[in-house]
């Protein structure tokens, strides 16, 4: 299991791409048996971009919060159930808030690593403007076309200046979390 | 509170086989380090599963293993305070308070927030956060929390053993307070003597995941007599305190005791029992500041020692001599004897 939810972080994003494409394309099981019948088409649109995205990124959210809630000393999670909340209820009133910081960390590493994703979601997506291309994919475009460094070196900046709004966000956010009386 | 365990853990290369029933108010388990008192109580608690085996409170099982009962610790209701304090740093100190308080049955809800802080003098930090309490203000707190779920037991896990001498004997009477004032028999576990006897009536020895005996605390302390090099230490509770040649005189037996230092209403005070010197007639003059006509009570053994003790009036001391003082002094039961003690002597605790 741990080595399935760490695979996208090693894997190169091109081969993850793929491997969705294979999974949730029209012939692959998925497109074929799930997707198909309930009339869901993902691939080549914005939903596609979604789920590359998200898979690409999960790794580290995923590590974020582990890391956050290894953190949790064990003694609060017996006083919590000494004090007679069960499992959920420690894990809601406890683990989680306890873990928040894990949380928000994680995601912010992997919106931070969204902005930033192009392989993955080439493959399933495409890079048709205005339905699926994303900042990496349009800088791309601009790049490889003439005339088109002014429109990129924009974009370049619009991405700096979301990395660094990301990066305040979250900073406010941990200072507002850990309690200060 | 009576509590019945016969089970058995296997912990890596620790194997903790107990049998025993102990019946009481104020119950204590006493070992060394590593002697498995926390493996033991983390049974009890329901905080790990024995192999095998059956714990039982009040003749209620709350585990099983023939029967397959095995109660979850939330519905044990067994209230823990811990070596440290353990507070949810998210929460302030009142949420801490009531996070057992809500988790309990309305039926059962005997103590109430009001009640508690009363006892523990917590008023004015419940909308604190639990951060920036002191180290006594926490253990208070955590001790508050674990009252506050209406346990029908409360087990202490080496409570004091993380704080330093004078906040231990501050933190004291608050653990004694809130068991007696809402009648919560208690579990006790700690490696001091002192705590022990100062917190049991009756206290369960341990060696390696073993009972090594069942005695009084004061059996306990007797027992431990001359098997290290600490000697037997007098713990002595005075009262009525008043001024007298710069030291405290305080009420013992049906004379007086002359202690340096401050006065206190009530004071804990101890005396190493090698601090007192035995004269079989009154000496004329001593530069002891207590001499205490006495009458020998009984005699025992104590390692290659002898412990004497000694009855003035209601109250009782123990001092410790070598077997060739014994026949020097001529001592036998019953015979009166003088003790010097130096107001020197005495440490008072807290």
């Amino acid at each position: 299991m741990d080595v399935l939810v760490n695979l996208p972080l090693t894997l190169p994003p091109v081969v993850v791409g793929y491997l969705l494409l294979l999974l949730l394309g029209q012939n692959g099981p998925v497109g074929k048996w799930v997707l198909q019948p309930l009339g869901i088409k993902l691939i080549f649109t914005w939903k596609a971009a979604v789920i590359a995205t998200a898979v690409v990124g999960f790794p580290l959210m995923v590590r974020s919060i582990r890391t956050g809630m290894e953190a949790i000393d064990e003694k609060l999670i017996q006083a919590s159930r000494t004090l007679g909340a069960g499992w959920l209820d420690t894990i809601v009133t406890v683990i989680a808030p306890l873990s928040v910081r894990g949380i928000m960390a994680g995601s912010i590493l992997m919106f931070a690593r969204g902005l930033g994703e192009f392989g993955a979601t080439i493959i399933v997506a495409g890079n048709i403007p205005g339905v699926t291309q994303t900042i990496p994919l349009a800088i791309y475009e601009y790049v490889s076309s003439p005339k088109g460094d002014v429109i990129a070196m924009s974009l370049c900046l619009v991405s700096i200046t979301l990395s660094v709004i990301v990066l305040i966000f979250h900073e406010w956010l941990s200072r507002r979390v850990v309690r200060v009386d | 509170m009576e509590l019945t365990f016969a089970a058995q853990k296997q912990l890596d290369k620790f194997f903790l086989d107990m049998d025993f029933t102990v019946e009481g108010e104020r119950i204590g388990i006493f070992g060394p380090s590593g002697c498995g008192k926390s493996t033991l109580v983390g049974l009890i608690a329901g905080l790990h599963r024995p192999d095998s085996g059956h714990i039982l409170i009040n003749g209620q099982p709350v585990f099983d293993s023939g029967k397959k009962v095995n109660v979850p610790a939330e519905h044990r209701h067994i209230g823990m305070v811990f070596q440290r304090p353990h507070l949810f740093p998210h929460l302030s100190v009142k949420a801490n308070l009531l996070y057992g308080y809500k988790r309990c049955e309305r039926d059962q809800r005997k103590i109430t927030l009001k009640n508690l802080v009363d006892v523990l003098q917590i008023g004015d930090l419940l909308n604190r956060g639990v951060n920036n309490l002191s180290g006594g203000e926490k253990q208070r707190v955590a001790i508050g929390r674990a009252v506050l779920s209406n346990p029908r037991m409360l087990i202490m896990d080496e409570p004091l053993s993380a704080l330093d001498d004078s906040l231990k004997f501050q933190i004291i009477p608050f653990l004694k307070k809130s068991c007696e004032a809402f009648a919560i028999p208690y579990l006790f576990i700690s490696h001091s003597l002192t705590e022990m006897r100062i917190m049991a009536e009756r206290v369960l020895n341990m060696t390696d995941g073993r009972v090594a005996g069942l005695m009084t605390a004061e059996e306990l302390a007797r027992s431990l007599m001359g098997k290290g090099p600490a000697p037997y230490i007098n713990l002595l509770k005075l009262k009525r305190a008043r001024r007298l040649d710069g030291m405290s005189a305080y009420n013992f037996g049906d004379t007086q005791l002359l202690i340096s230092g401050d006065s206190r209403e009530e004071a804990l005070v101890e005396l190493p029992s090698t601090d007192i010197i035995l004269f079989k007639r009154h000496p004329e003059a001593t530069s002891a500041r207590n001499l205490l006509h006495c009458r020998v009570s009984e005699i025992f053994e104590a390692g290659t020692r002898v412990g004497i003790e000694l009855a003035c009036g209601k109250d009782k001391l123990v001092a410790v001599i070598v077997k060739e003082s014994v026949q020097d002094l001529q001592i036998g039961k019953g015979v009166e004897i003088f003790a010097a003690i130096k107001a020197t002597a005495f440490r008072p605790l807290g």
